[in-house]
């Protein structure tokens, strides 16, 4: 039932606000929205000419679509368009969440790891999503090793409140990208298993949510194409939710 | 001679008046025997043919007339003696105070009142019947043989003098006299004592007439007048050590002042002394992070020739309590602020957030809730569970998201239950969220503007003069908390507000484009309870920003501090009211208490005890008693034996189980504050000579007592009414009409 109530959602509002552009006080006259779906811009290896940057997969319908199920499905006050930063931009501060995907290619330099690790600390939330295998596990955890040294990369359980602030999670789906979502495995490069994962700092506050071996925003993205299993946007957008409740509560 | 004839004095004659005590039908029957007589008169002189003869008789019935109207002098006379006066001496411990020549107050008291006819006392005793008596700890009659002995701890002036005049009713009481130093009085009783006293004084017309002997003042001295900061805090709270000096001689010197908690020192200052009788006041910053009661001692070391050192030392207690404070954070949708809060405080050891965010349309998510139940049905709808709390924050809430019951019940929240509110900004805040003439809009300190118009800007805030001194932004100094606010990062505000309710105070403030003020924060007490307004929607920029460095801790003592300060008032069912917080072995203390209702309304008729535990552990329970015409409040006095801390518990009694307590402590000291506040004590002395119509006099014109008080006495005159149908003059009078007549008589040969 929610699923189809996202499909018909995603075919109705999409983009509906899209006029909305993303800064917090464009003029007097328009109230900042209390929450906006930000993207971290990054530089990374492998850039593919007929995809684009990786920062950028999926970009800016996955975002776009997610937003109209946030506002619609719950009451978080939030644009409906996408909003990228780069993640040294000092402006990224004004935004405790953020989105990286594809975070296999990942490559911070040593502006951007510090501005991280800052935005980060001050109470910025970082969600993680898209890659997939050992080789990208060891780009990240290498990546994120520069950002926080001290702090390690750790198992989140189904009872942590993060899969209960507004769906309750009970398990953990691989979510396949749009090409294997039709049948067949699920998997790619060797990530059988999909993780939630996360790096707590030392009071215990969770920072960064990684999600490995799972493709939410593809499920986003097509959500509203009629062969995309209704299983799997279901999920993404139930784990989507719940994790922008969790950043503005936690 | 004249006098006799006259009966009293010729002088009452010219300054007094004349008059009759006849009444109507006196005069109805003068008038008929004055017919009568003329009548006879004329038939006499018919048959006397003359009128000498009857004129003396004319005469004689016409004095006996007057005489039989009973004349009358009205004279205003001095008021005849009667009566004797009270002389009170102070047997206090201040009373040893030395001037640089060794002479103390007692000594002069001894010389004044010694024996002697040359004494002070024996003049009194000359002209007046003198009674003594004695007053410091208590108060009885003195014998002007014996001694006294200066040791008591009190000076319980107010007790003594309500004596004195209540006295007077059974022994008439023609003046008093006080021969004392007019230190402080002990406590907040013997102050109300003496105010009875001088409305006795004063309706009988009694002078009070004060020998001052509080000009010795210590020569060579540095006194600590007094030591204050708050009774409770919380643990980790800051707060000020308020001290206060004075000295005399010691002008530039160094010393060196000490402060102990519980005997280990916190603080150790090298001052430089002020010039003499300037009062030098001190602060320090002290905190506690345990719970428990704490002792804190300052002192001052002696200095080489300071005469009297008593006085450089006071100790108090202060409770630090770790007691929880309940918030309730309510958003009516999701917001960072709730993140950034919950951060802010999460590691106070005495804030418990709870908080309630509504997620979607009739969807709630509870955080920090202790219970499943715990706000399952969303907002309270009354206040039996929203009593549970100490302080409600609520951001982004429309008004139509709360029943008028649920808003009544947040009303009676801050004004009976005491709590505190906090009212943030956002979307659903203020005039946008249709609070304007709400329920809700009655408890702001501010004024929500109508009609809304969108608004949005970042706004720098800037301390107002209030809140650079007001507790509720305590980050130090005003120079300090101006540096700290003046780099602070602007604040987002889509709540303009522009106007403040009177009584509220306005603690930060910004500029509209235009330059117009806007309220960033305001305060103001709304019953028992206070209620912030905190109009921005996003506190949490001074946490994350780029010019807000890791490290600092702004945003979570702000936060801390707004919720400490607003749970501060709400306090339980049982409310301790100690008027005292020092007393002395043998004085009677009163410890009353407000007990309220699980509404928090009054409740009379309760079962209600305090338990007393002394210093030594022994524990005393004591019934307390309503107060007449004061529902909800009891009573009872205790009188502590012991030196040292007495702690005290009030329990509201439900089925012989306790339901509800307040605890407070008390310190018993045997020296009290005889030492401190040694400076002559004029000013209480003079107000009750002046009140009373007496004088304050010095040792030195002393030995004016006596006339003073003839001529005080001799100032209070009376009206009194004298017959006058018995004077001698008009006995004479008709005795020499008799015999003249009997002489025309005889001389006519009519007898």
């Amino acid at each position: 039932m929610p699923g189809m109530l996202l499909t018909v959602l995603l075919a109705a509002g999409a983009f509906a606000d899209a006029a909305d552009t993303d800064p917090r006080h464009p003029v007097e006259s328009t109230r900042p929205h209390e929450f906006y779906f930000t993207r971290g811009i990054y530089g990374g290896r492998f850039e593919d000419e007929d995809w684009g940057p990786r920062w950028a997969v999926d970009y800016p319908k996955a975002d776009q679509q997610f937003l109209v199920a946030l506002k619609r499905l719950s009451r978080v006050d939030a644009p409906a368009s996408e909003h990228a930063l780069e993640l040294s931009a000092p402006e990224l501060l004004d935004y405790p969440f953020l989105y990286m995907l594809e975070v296999g290619a990942l490559s911070l330099d040593e502006e951007q790891a510090q501005a991280l690790r800052h935005y980060l600390l001050a109470g910025g939330f970082l969600v993680i999503d898209d890659f997939w295998g050992d080789w990208d596990w060891g780009n990240f955890e290498m990546q994120m090793a520069r950002v926080f040294p001290e702090f390690d990369i750790v198992e989140i359980p189904l009872d942590h409140p993060v899969f209960h602030a507004f769906y309750d999670i009970s398990e953990v789906l691989q979510v396949p990208n749009v090409h294997q979502a039709s049948g067949g495995p699920t998997h790619e490069q060797g990530g059988r298993i999909p993780y939630v994962r996360g790096i707590f700092d030392n009071r215990g506050r969770l920072m960064v949510l990684i999600n490995w071996n799972t493709d939410l925003g593809d499920a986003w993205e097509w959500a509203d194409a009629p062969y995309y299993p209704l299983r799997y946007s279901t999920y993404a957008y139930q784990m989507g939710i719940n994790f922008v409740i969790y950043a503005m509560t936690h | 001679m004249l006098e006799w004839l006259l009966k009293y004095p010729l002088d009452w004659y010219l300054t007094g008046k004349l008059g009759l005590t006849w009444s109507w039908y006196q005069y109805l029957l003068a008038v008929a025997a004055v017919i009568m007589l003329l009548l006879w008169v004329a038939g006499y002189r018919r048959l006397h043919r003359g009128t000498l003869v009857f004129a003396p008789r004319v005469l004689l019935v016409a004095v006996m007339m007057l005489s039989m109207a009973q004349p009358l002098l009205v004279v205003e006379v001095p008021e005849p003696v009667a009566g004797h006066i009270a002389v009170l001496l102070d047997d206090s411990l201040s009373m040893r105070i030395r001037d640089a020549s060794g002479t103390s107050r007692a000594d002069r008291l001894a010389a004044l009142f010694g024996a002697g006819p040359e004494s002070l006392a024996g003049k009194l005793e000359e002209k007046f019947e003198t009674r003594y008596f004695r007053f410091g700890e208590g108060f009885r009659t003195h014998a002007p043989a014996e001694s006294l002995n200066h040791v008591d701890a009190r000076s319980e002036l107010g007790g003594a003098l309500l004596r004195v005049a209540a006295g007077h009713e059974a022994a008439a009481l023609a003046g008093v006299v006080i021969v004392g130093d007019g230190g402080a009085l002990p406590d907040s009783a013997d102050r109300e004592r003496l105010e009875a006293a001088l409305v006795r004084l004063k309706a009988a017309e009694i002078p009070v007439q004060v020998i001052s002997l509080g000009d010795i003042y210590p020569e060579r001295d540095v006194a600590l007048d007094f030591l204050r900061f708050p009774r409770r805090v919380m643990v980790r709270d800051g707060f000020d050590l308020e001290i206060g000096m004075v000295q005399r001689g010691f002008e530039g010197r160094s010393v060196r002042l000490v402060i102990e908690g519980d005997g280990i020192i916190l603080e150790r200052r090298t001052l430089t002394l002020p010039s003499d009788d300037e009062q030098m006041l001190l602060r320090h910053r002290l905190s506690f992070s345990e719970a428990g009661r704490r002792l804190i001692s300052v002192r001052i070391d002696p200095l080489d020739g300071e005469i009297l050192t008593q006085n450089n030392q006071l100790n108090r207690s202060i409770e630090v309590t770790d007691q929880p404070i309940r918030v309730l954070h309510f958003e009516g949708e999701p917001r960072f602020e709730v993140k950034f809060v919950r951060r802010a405080v999460t590691e106070d050891p005495v804030i418990r957030l709870h908080s309630l965010v509504r997620t979607a349309d009739n969807k709630y998510y509870r955080i920090g809730i202790g219970d499943p139940s715990e706000l399952a049905g969303g907002f309270p709808d009354d206040g039996t569970e929203l009593f549970k709390y100490h302080v409600l924050i609520l951001g982004s809430v429309e008004s139509r998201l709360l029943t008028s019951g649920q808003q009544s019940a947040i009303r009676d929240f801050v004004g009976r239950r005491g709590g505190g509110l906090l009212l943030l900004g956002g979307r659903g805040a203020y005039a946008e969220g249709g609070h304007t003439g709400s329920l809700l809009a009655e408890l702001m300190p501010v004024v929500p503007v109508e009609p809304f118009e969108p608004f949005n800007r970042e706004i720098a805030p800037r301390l107002t003069e209030a809140g650079l001194i007001d507790p509720l932004l305590d980050f130090g100094p005003a120079e300090a908390r101006q540096a700290l606010f003046r780099q602070l990062p602007p604040l987002t505000v889509t709540n303009p507000l522009r106007q403040a309710k009177p009584g509220a105070t306005v603690l930060l403030q910004g500029a509209d484009r235009h330059g117009e003020p806007l309220i960033l924060l305001a305060t103001q007490r709304y019953g028992r309870g206070r209620v912030v307004s905190f109009p921005v929607r996003d506190s949490w920029r001074w946490q994350m920003h780029a010019k807000i460095p890791l490290a600092d801790q702004t945003h979570e003592n702000l936060w801390r501090r707004l919720l400490r300060d607003l749970g501060r008032d709400a306090g339980g069912r049982v409310r301790l009211m100690l008027q005292e917080t020092e007393s002395t072995p043998g004085s009677s203390v009163t410890v009353a208490a407000q007990v309220l209702n699980r509404a928090y309304g009054p409740l009379p008729q309760a079962s209600v005890r305090l338990a007393v535990t002394t210093p030594l552990g022994e524990v005393r329970h004591l019934p307390m008693t309503p107060y007449l015409g004061e529902p909800g409040r009891y009573r009872a006095k205790f009188i502590p034996r012991e030196t040292g801390r007495y702690d005290i518990t009030v329990e509201l009694m439900e089925k012989d189980e306790p339901a509800a307590r307040a605890v407070g402590f008390l310190d018993v000291s045997g020296m009290g504050r005889e030492f401190h506040g040694t400076a002559p004590g004029h000013g209480l002395l003079q107000r009750v000579a002046v009140e009373t119509g007496g004088r304050l006099l010095s040792p030195a014109t002393a030995q004016s007592l006596p006339n003073l008080m003839d001529a005080a006495r001799s100032e209070r005159r009376i009206s009194r009414r004298l017959p006058l149908w018995d004077a001698p003059l008009l006995l004479l009078a008709m005795l020499a009409l008799v015999c003249t007549e009997w002489a025309l008589r005889r001389a006519r040969k009519l007898a």
